[in-house]
């Protein structure tokens, strides 16, 4: 067949065209995503899942303050559009703990679950309000994180959820959150952990440390706890083992050789939180990887501490 | 690799006019852009300052501009005379890391000196050692080092940061519009829209991303706290060297790997700009080579990290069929003196990564075609087959199926580090064992008989 210049100039237009098509209606369903999520500062989170997690609640949150309790029809109604490719759903609950909607377990709306726990025996609803009312500014997304068995398995897995607290119409206060099973870790869940864990032993001092300690509250989040040292390095709570005598953490060397809990230290002597890196390995035989250890002082019984716990890094998608 | 139905419109030694010469270097430094990023990452990966990154994106912008001038100036002794510029080399980016955590910056640096020395001396050897690349092992290695290229190009092209994220449909619509411009510009544009067809699609994404990603409005807020005008060193402590034994082999490896990369840039960049060549002409390659050696020496000694010839900028002058070296050379002054103005550099560093992803996978696809062009020229027979084969099987299967290359033996992890370098060693290798019988039966009937 011979192409002919009229036929080039066709296959031009229709080119252009299609671009053009693509551009408009794409642009106009995809600028709908983009609404209030400027105000949320979603540029704390390494992951898409996190933001659009927080942008999906931020937006339920919104209808109710609108609509009050017709929004949980639309939820209801609409799972396409209330929950993230149908692997999120959401959840409202009045702040005395009486579950209003929930996407996953419908059978517990008009329950009071205010003591209902996870599989770790945490109480899921008292946190998120404690959450809420206690650290708006230290957490803003209300995470919290629970053992959970998702709708349709067997198995419990870590879910990290977020909430807001929202006004409805009639007056009554709620929240509503939503969560995703087996998350990718935020280094920002760490930080809230350990920013938290810093004001509970400033308020309370040495008492605090059996609610840190304790492998079943809500300071251990996806099988990592709170570490606590003195300014000398000596562990006050140890990341591992507790050890007796305690060790000094200053001499932990990791796989290159480098003190990351010592240059902790170094970085904590002028300003009040840092981040540090260090190199570990997750299994026998495997490539090491590399950790963050967020840090930040804290004020106990007029001594200078260090509060403290490792995250994992976000893997850049194309380095193996 | 000129298409088909058309012909070289800037030719190598050709100066084209001031405003296509702007353009086109812009447009080039555009694609250098990509990797500036690399730097950045390896500090904050490490732990750095913000201070430390950006003095070290910098240092790297401003010696491979540099490099890419000296690589397009064909002097006696060093340079190619081809436009093959430099970027900040992405190969190097995890051995330079490993001697951060090490040893600090000054054992980065010092490794990436003596890295550069290796390839300065392998780039002496290479004219005596022609008889290893014949046109298949060459052509392997091209679009290998196109190959090499797609893991960055591919996670940018979808926006896709960190390993396991969600797909983001934002990020794959402007990745696509942007793509689909540069490629309509190219396959049905003529003259100016042909040539700035890459320059169109980056402004086409660019647009796009504004308008429907909000961190790509709030970035562009970074810019205006930026100066206008900085010198990147800010003391001597940033040029102390080190040197660790313990970091010499990998160094030597990838030193090899960087090598046999540009090796394979300056065939390309020879076939697309020399296209009446019937054989390879070592000398411009090895004097490329020797460019590149030099300029990875340079980096190191000013305080920066190891760069690399790109291959995507030899892609691009392929697309654009505009090859001449007057183009490297105006693009590495731009970019050298975007190393001393930080407002700028950052603007630029800010194009959105679907729209860095597309330009990539546009520009690479003429690198990775050359490459087959190249290698099916060739009549193939089994012990070529065989070459080919074995070795691409092997080395894509570090790439493919990574983890079972993770739990061998440290020699072994070395030889299988990734896709490019582990084809190429072993298409040299399996080549010369495969051919060894027809060899010594070559060298036999060139000896002289003895009465």
């Amino acid at each position: 067949m011979t192409i002919t210049p009229k036929m080039k100039s066709g296959a031009k237009l229709i080119w252009l065209a299609a671009i053009l098509i693509i551009a408009f209606f794409g642009g106009v369903w995809l600028s709908g995503l983009r609404k209030e999520t400027r105000s949320l500062q979603l540029n704390r989170y390494d992951y898409r899942d996190t933001r659009q997690l927080v942008t999906l609640t931020a937006r339920a949150a919104e209808l109710i303050g609108t609509e009050g309790e017709k929004a949980f029809a639309r939820f209801r109604d609409n799972p396409d559009k209330w929950t993230l490719g149908g692997d999120s759903y959401l959840y409202v609950y009045d702040l005395g703990g009486i579950n209003l909607f929930h996407g996953g377990y419908p059978e517990l709306e008009g329950k009071n679950l205010i003591d209902f726990t996870d599989l770790l025996g945490k109480k899921t609803v008292r946190m998120i309000i404690d959450q809420l009312e206690k650290y708006p500014r230290l957490n803003p997304h209300g995470w919290i994180h629970y053992l959970w068995v998702p709708p349709g398995s067997l198995d419990g897995v870590w879910k990290s959820s977020c909430n807001f607290k929202v006004r409805m119409p009639g007056g009554q206060w709620v929240f509503v959150g939503s969560g995703i099973d087996s998350p990718m870790q935020e280094r920002e869940f760490y930080r809230i952990n350990v920013d938290e864990a810093g004001e509970l032993i400033e308020e309370k001092g040495s008492s605090a440390f059996q609610s840190l300690k304790d492998p079943r509250g809500r300071f251990t989040i996806h099988d990592r706890g709170i570490f606590v040292i003195d300014r000398g390095g000596k562990a006050i709570i140890d990341p591992g083992l507790p050890l007796d005598p305690p060790r000094n953490l200053f001499e932990y060397r990791d796989l290159t050789g480098r003190r990351p809990i010592f240059e902790l230290n170094e970085k904590l002597n002028s300003r009040q939180c840092a981040w540090v890196v260090t190199l570990d390995r997750e299994k026998a035989g495997s490539k090491p990887v590399k950790k963050g250890i967020y840090g930040r002082r804290a004020h106990l019984d007029g001594e200078d501490v260090i509060v403290g716990a490792i995250s994992p890094r976000p893997r850049p998608a194309w380095m193996r | 690799m000129p298409e088909e139905d058309g012909k070289i419109i800037y030719g190598l030694n050709q100066v084209p006019p001031p405003k296509d010469l702007l353009l086109l270097s812009f447009q080039q430094m555009l694609l250098l852009f990509t990797a500036a990023t690399f730097p950045a990452m390896l500090v904050r990966e490490v732990g750095g300052t913000l201070q430390e990154a950006s003095s070290m994106v910098a240092l790297t912008m401003i010696a491979a501009g540099v490099g890419s001038i000296i690589q397009a100036s064909r002097t006696r002794w060093i340079g190619s005379g081809y436009l093959c510029p430099n970027v900040c080399g992405p190969s190097y980016l995890a051995v330079s890391m490993q001697a951060a955590w090490i040893g600090g910056f000054p054992l980065m640096r010092g490794m990436i000196v003596f890295a550069g020395l290796v390839e300065m001396g392998l780039a002496r050897a290479i004219r005596k050692l022609r008889f290893l690349f014949p046109p298949l092992v060459t052509g392997l290695t091209v679009t290998m080092v196109g190959v090499s290229v797609i893991p960055v190009s591919v996670a940018n092209f979808f926006g896709t940061r960190f390993a396991g994220d969600r797909f983001g449909w934002e990020d794959a619509c402007v990745g696509a519009i942007a793509l689909a411009v540069m490629v309509g510009a190219n396959i049905w544009g003529k003259g100016s829209l042909k040539m700035y067809c890459l320059l169109l699609g980056v402004v086409v994404g660019w647009l796009l991303a504004l308008w429907l990603q909000p961190d790509a409005l709030d970035n562009l807020g970074r810019i205006i706290h930026e100066p206008w005008i900085a010198f990147p060193v800010h003391g001597l402590e940033q040029l102390k060297l080190n040197f660790s034994f313990r970091m010499v082999v990998p160094f030597l490896i990838i030193a090899l790997c960087g090598s046999l990369k540009s090796f394979g840039n300056l065939i390309a960049a020879q076939k697309i700009s020399e296209p009446e060549l019937k054989e390879l002409k070592m000398n411009p390659i090895s004097k490329g080579l020797l460019a590149d050696g030099f300029t990875t020496a340079l980096a190191g000694t000013m305080g920066g990290m190891a760069v690399d010839t790109s291959s995507s900028n030899v892609g691009l002058a392929a697309a654009t069929q505009a090859v001449s070296r007057w183009i490297a050379i105006c693009a590495g002054i731009i970019f050298a003196l975007l190393g001393f103005t930080p407002k700028l550099s950052m603007a630029i560093s800010l194009v959105p990564p679907p729209v860095v992803g597309a330009s990539l996978i546009f520009a690479v696809s003429f690198m990775i075609c050359t490459g087959l062009k190249e290698m099916l020229a060739e009549k193939l027979d089994q012990r070529k087959i065989f070459a080919v084969g074995i070795s691409l099987i092997l080395g894509l299967g570090t790439g493919l199926v990574p983890s079972v290359f993770e739990r061998m033996p440290h020699v072994l992890q070395n030889f299988f580090a990734e896709p490019l370098s582990s084809t190429t060693i072993l298409v040299i290798i399996l080549y010369q064992i495969f051919h060894l019988d027809k060899t010594i039966a070559d060298a036999r009937k060139k000896r002289p008989v003895k009465k």
